[in-house]
């Protein structure tokens, strides 16, 4: 399944800046096995970007699909194609991780026996069949960010959204959540992935784009982005598109 | 649909129930603390009136005397309770607090009139409970002495007079011979106390479980989790409130199992009430009132627990809700024991207040009201004020709709709309 999101726009109100665009005019593409990452300082407009995809937020503008399915106009089915996982774990503190992956599995349409299945695989591919029984609020943050992804991925979901999914974890967590990443590049899944640390979007991303105050300023390869801006770290690229936007501004 | 809805209420169940705030709030404070709290005030009214009988209680005799009143008055002075006072103006001592009761003839029935100001309307109870317990015999003997048959006979009772109201004479508490004229007051069943007071749990049963399934999925972020589900945000909805209802309704259910044995305890120890026995807390209900008082509670569990879901769902952290959630968990609280007013009664006026409505509808089909419209109306009012509560509730938790930046928007939206104008002016 292939993403396509064209001209997406959200706007907020807030009483001490009144009315603002969080993301405007936003258009890109992510293709079928293929990491996509949206890279931008705090603010930029990253999470609302993504949120609004994963139908969290309603656009103001603008459309979005998933192969057929038109995500805005049908999201309850764009919702069972898609995983979504951010930094927040976003867990039930007093439930179990069995418990939750039944509750997700249960609801995301999973049938009773393959549901089960599918539990046991994951606490063995993540590696924290120990906890299973413990509760989520007994946990420690890179246990919990596994049962997120076990929670995201147990519908089998063909569009995965990752929201600065390492912001919070210790070296190896990062280190098996860029695992996790590139197996479900693997997998032919189609992944879209936010982040303000550039080693990262550098090492994981097939093409990037540069978000600052809610607009995509350039999107492409690392190769066509340095060729864009001359300049050949990702960083200095970064703040040469962001310097020239500020520029034009 | 109906997954959905089962998964979500077990999960909130399972997960509320696990919060020990919730379950001391459902039950351990309901099982516990309200039930010493009301054998504690049963210690104190004891001790209280132990205090109050100890003193001798002064009455003069105002009018022209006969030998119905001499009997009453010869009964009274045998008794250590009484002191008799020669006064010329026996009412107006009384209006003064200078008698504590005046003997009168009045027509063909004899009354022991008392002020009706709140501490000698209290003396006015123990009197007549001592009166009605020790002297119903002796009373009733020197009347048929005098040729008063029981079945007719003229009556005497303690009233209370109202020294602010021109004269007008309001009875607090029962004849003892001759038909008995109770008022409303009296009407009240110790039972129907009881299960109005445990109304009140309701509220503070639902509050905890509330928060937990709104403010504290936003503190937890697990509101994003639950928006990302492809199923029906009403049927979580549903979920959500059925829980709340069912931590409500068992807490209320607790508190009134355990204040209804504390209550049967105390009134068969207390000599205090020597009018209230075990009899009185024994449920005399027809099976079709049964069912009503069931139906009308859940449906007061539902409507406390829609509100407070509305209430909560403002808030995005849990210590906010805690904080937020007294103001309208005190009016919640405040309502139910409105209905204990005795002239208080579900009419065509009463039926549209939600949350009393409902009182008013349990008090009414306990007194064994029989089915009428405004059973009906209250149904869909408190139908309708739930179903308005969560529609309300369920844009503020899915459609990620801040109420502050909603009100600040209206706010700033009508002060353009008022400039524009006076620009154009």
């Amino acid at each position: 399944m292939k993403l396509q999101v064209e001209n997406l726009c959200k706007r907020f109100y807030e009483p001490a800046r009144g009315e603002f665009y969080a993301c405007n005019d936003i258009s890109f593409e992510v293709g079928q096995g293929e990491i996509f990452g949206l890279l931008g300082p705090n603010g930029a407009g990253k999470t609302t970007t993504l949120r609004v995809i994963s139908t969290i937020l309603k656009a103001t503008s603008g459309s979005a699909h998933l192969g057929d399915i038109d995500i805005f106009k049908d999201p309850d089915a764009a919702r069972r194609a898609m995983g979504f996982l951010s930094s927040s774990t976003g867990l039930y503190e007093r439930l179990t991780p069995r418990e939750i992956l039944t509750y997700f599995g249960r609801l995301s349409g999973v049938a009773e026996p393959a549901l089960k299945e599918k539990i046991e695989s994951l606490f063995q591919a993540l590696d924290f069949k120990q906890f299973a029984d413990a509760r989520c609020g007994k946990l420690s943050q890179g246990t919990k960010q596994k049962v997120s992804i076990a929670r995201a991925i147990i519908h089998d979901p063909s569009l995965m959204i990752f929201d600065e999914p390492s912001t919070g974890l210790d070296v190896l967590a990062t280190q098996s959540m860029h695992e996790f990443i590139k197996q479900a590049k693997s997998e032919g899944k189609c992944i879209v992935f936010s982040t303000h640390i550039m080693s990262e979007a550098e090492k994981l991303c097939d093409r990037i784009g540069v978000i600052n105050d809610g607009k995509i300023l350039a999107q492409g390869t690392l190769s066509q982005l340095r060729e864009l801006t001359g300049e050949t770290y990702l960083e200095e690229v970064f703040m040469a598109l962001v310097r020239k936007y500020e520029l034009v501004k | 649909m109906w997954l959905v809805f089962k998964e979500v209420y077990l999960k909130d169940l399972k997960h509320s129930f696990r919060d020990k705030d919730v379950f001391i709030y459902t039950f351990v404070v309901p099982a516990l603390l309200y039930p010493s709290l009301l054998v504690g005030s049963a210690e104190l009214v004891m001790f209280k009136a132990d205090s109050e009988s100890a003193k001798s209680i002064t009455y003069a005799v105002s009018g022209p005397t006969d030998k119905g009143l001499e009997q009453i008055d010869a009964i009274l002075q045998k008794r250590k309770h009484f002191k008799k006072v020669e006064t010329k103006e026996a009412d107006k001592d009384l209006a003064d607090g200078k008698v504590d009761a005046v003997l009168v003839r009045k027509d063909n029935f004899i009354e022991l009139r008392v002020n009706q100001l709140l501490k000698v309307a209290t003396l006015a109870s123990t009197i007549n409970d001592n009166v009605s317990a020790a002297y119903l015999q002796e009373l009733t003997e020197a009347f048929a002495s005098k040729g008063f048959a029981k079945e007719n006979s003229q009556g005497f009772a303690i009233v209370s007079q109202n020294i602010t109201a021109s004269g007008n004479t309001q009875k607090v508490a029962g004849s003892l011979v001759g038909k008995s004229r109770l008022n409303k007051l009296e009407n009240l069943s110790p039972t129907l106390c009881l299960l109005i007071f445990s109304l009140l749990m309701l509220g503070l049963g639902a509050a905890y479980p509330s928060i937990a399934v709104t403010a504290e999925e936003f503190e937890r972020n697990t509101i994003e989790t639950s928006c990302l589900l492809p199923v029906s945000r009403s049927m979580i909805m549903l979920g959500k409130v059925i829980a709340v209802s069912t931590f409500a309704a068992v807490s209320g259910l607790v508190n009134f199992v355990s204040m209804y044995a504390v209550a049967a305890l105390v009134l068969s120890q207390a000599k205090l009430f020597p009018r209230f026995t075990g009899e009185h807390l024994a449920f005399n209900l027809h099976w079709s009132q049964a069912i009503g008082l069931v139906a009308c509670y859940l449906l007061l569990a539902l409507l406390i627990s829609a509100l407070m879901i509305f209430a909560t769902s403002f808030c995005r952290t849990v210590r906010s809700a805690q904080q937020w959630t007294t103001f309208p968990l005190l009016i919640i609280l405040l309502l139910p024991p409105c209905a204990l007013f005795p002239n208080l009664e579900l009419n065509y006026r009463t039926m549209w207040l939600p949350i009393l409505n409902c009182t008013l509808m349990l008090k009414a089909i306990f007194s064994g009201v029989p089915f009428n419209y405004t059973f009906v109306v209250v149904t869909y009012v408190s139908l309708a004020v739930s179903f308005a509560a969560l529609s309300l509730a369920r844009i503020f938790l899915f459609e990620q709709v801040d109420p502050g930046a909603a009100f600040g928007r209206a706010v700033d939206g009508l002060a353009h709309k008022i400039k524009k104008k006076e620009t154009r002016a």
